[in-house]
């Protein structure tokens, strides 16, 4: 038998390409392998009481549970205030608008997704702080509630296109066969092509926290800046702090102080892999519901 | 007077997308209990046709239907009509069979779900009934509650026909049921479809010259966007 070789063609094309591949790749790679390494001392340091001490004060203890804590709350808040809105619209532009409008609908929202950061933060602290702030009767407008909020509306156009690309993916005879059982176009709809779209919406939803998650400069700009768990620890109206802004706001400091950098280095691995698993679920989710 | 003979009536019906005719001043007439075929090469708008007598090109964009198309003596667009009435009485099969991810039985009361008055009908006697209708009974009757993918494509087209057939439509419009199909598959929909004439009207479009000769009685031409009636020689 004549067996195929593994690399069919050797040539000077396969080693230049692969060679690019081999170093975005590695990228990653040394990436993971520098977050672990780096992050060694503070866990020998602190042992796992890394990931559940409350307190950290730099050159003492290290206890990440706050940022964490606060990653989490803010992410999660932010799913919450998107859903409806981006399930809402993405099954408007899906199912309910004319070929031409959904094409501009679905530009506007592919640019939106593109806009920097800061200047959402911009925005968020011209503007929404000051809303939260007069809104609720607050002293201080930089709160998790805010930061929350603020990355709704940034990941809002994400989570959006992508969602409604997994109702797109739904087959028209599906409809067809749901509406010539005489269903109403909202019957089908919600009882028809939601539910069959329904892994490729979670996608949409675990990219979009995905990207929330690891969002540094809007959120460092208006969740409050201080590593606590607030009292009662859903309080949302209190300032708080997640990883990336923690990273962003000592990273300068902390280089090349041992034990402050790696404490920033463990942070970044535990980020890393919680928005590597959103984001794996998130691309499985989309993949399989096509 | 008519109405009694005929099930459906156009006339000077012109389809158009986006001010483009696909038929134009079409007027023809289709028996009632008796298998209509539509043929006629592709692109012609056959299916449009088809799929305009129950509205199911409403939600196209650009899509309109003039003159006078009377199903059931009444003229389908007329404002007072309602739509998903209209479509539990006259049922549609697609080209493609099309199962949602649920259950065999599930597949076939789907469309009783959402119609069934409150006061408890029975459900799995009509799935029954239907699938029996279907001739598909004997083959599922054992696994009713496994996924529908796992039947083959000609069980899952007799399935989408038990699921129109459970709804109790009175005409049955198929687009071109059997070309996704085996031979054998096939043949099982051509029976099928001639032993539910007797209680049914049904407008079969099909490319298969063959196949309208071997179950239509009546024989509709379009081409060019004209609709002509043929006399059939086979009957």
């Amino acid at each position: 038998m004549n067996k195929q070789p593994l690399f069919p063609e050797r040539g000077p094309a396969f080693w230049l390409t692969g060679l690019a591949a081999a170093i975005s790749a590695g990228t990653i790679g040394l990436l993971f392998v520098s977050l672990v390494v780096e992050s060694v001392p503070v866990f020998k340091s602190e042992g796992v009481s890394f990931l559940w001490g409350t307190d950290w004060f730099a050159g003492e203890v290290y206890g990440a549970l706050p940022m964490i804590y606060g990653s989490l709350m803010v992410t999660g808040l932010a799913v919450v205030m998107v859903l409806p809105f981006a399930l809402g619209s993405a099954i408007l532009t899906s199912e309910f608008l004319s070929g031409r409008v959904r094409l501009v609908v679905k530009a506007a929202m592919e640019l939106l997704a593109g806009v920097p950061g800061i200047l959402y933060g911009l925005m968020g602290i011209a503007l929404l702080a000051v809303w939260v702030r007069d809104l609720f009767g607050l002293i201080d407008g930089n709160t998790l509630f805010t930061a929350g909020l603020l990355l709704a509306v940034m990941i809002l156009p994400t989570v959006m296109t992508l969602a409604e690309d997994a109702l797109r993916a739904v087959p028209g005879e599906t409809r067809d066969t749901a509406l010539s059982q005489g269903l109403t176009r909202m019957e089908t709809v919600m009882q028809v092509v939601v539910p069959q779209a329904l892994p490729g919406l979670a996608g949409a939803v675990f990219l979009g926290l995905g990207r929330a998650m690891g969002e540094t400069i809007a959120v460092m700009l208006v969740i409050g800046g201080i590593d606590r768990i607030p009292q009662p620890w859903f309080d949302l109206f209190a300032s708080g702090q997640n990883i990336p802004s923690k990273i962003g706001r000592e990273a300068a400091e902390a280089l090349g102080f041992d034990l402050q950098w790696s404490a920033l280095i463990a942070l970044g691995l535990v980020l890393f892999v919680m928005v590597m698993t959103l984001t794996t679920a998130g691309h499985f989710l989309l993949r399989k519901a096509r | 007077m008519t109405e009694n003979v005929y099930a459906i009536q156009l006339e000077n019906v012109r389809l158009s997308y986006s001010g483009k005719a696909v038929i134009d001043g079409a007027s023809c007439a289709i028996r009632k209990n008796a298998v209509t075929a539509v043929v006629g090469p592709s692109g012609s708008g056959k299916s449009t046709l088809l799929r305009t007598l129950c509205r199911m090109n409403d939600r196209i964009p650009g899509f309109r239907a003039e003159g006078s198309v009377r199903v059931l003596g009444r003229d389908i667009h007329d404002p007072g009509i309602n739509v998903y009435e209209l479509r539990k009485r006259v049922g549609m099969v697609f080209q493609k069979p099309c199962v949602f991810p649920k259950s065999i039985y599930e597949n076939v009361v789907f469309g009783l779900r959402f119609h069934a008055s409150p006061n408890g009908e029975n459900f799995s006697e009509r799935a029954e009934r239907a699938l029996r209708d279907a001739f598909l009974w004997d083959e599922v009757k054992d696994r009713l509650d496994q996924p529908a993918h796992i039947l083959s494509q000609g069980q899952q087209q007799r399935l989408a026909m038990a699921r129109t057939l459970a709804v109790d439509p009175e005409i049955l419009l198929m687009d071109e049921p059997t070309s996704a199909l085996d031979s054998k598959s096939a043949n099982a929909i051509e029976d099928l479809i001639l032993s539910l004439k007797e209680h049914h009207t049904i407008v079969l479009v099909t490319h298969h010259v063959e196949q309208a000769e071997r179950v239509a009685e009546d024989l509709i031409c379009v081409d060019d966007q004209t609709v002509c009636h043929k006399p059939c020689q086979y009957p």
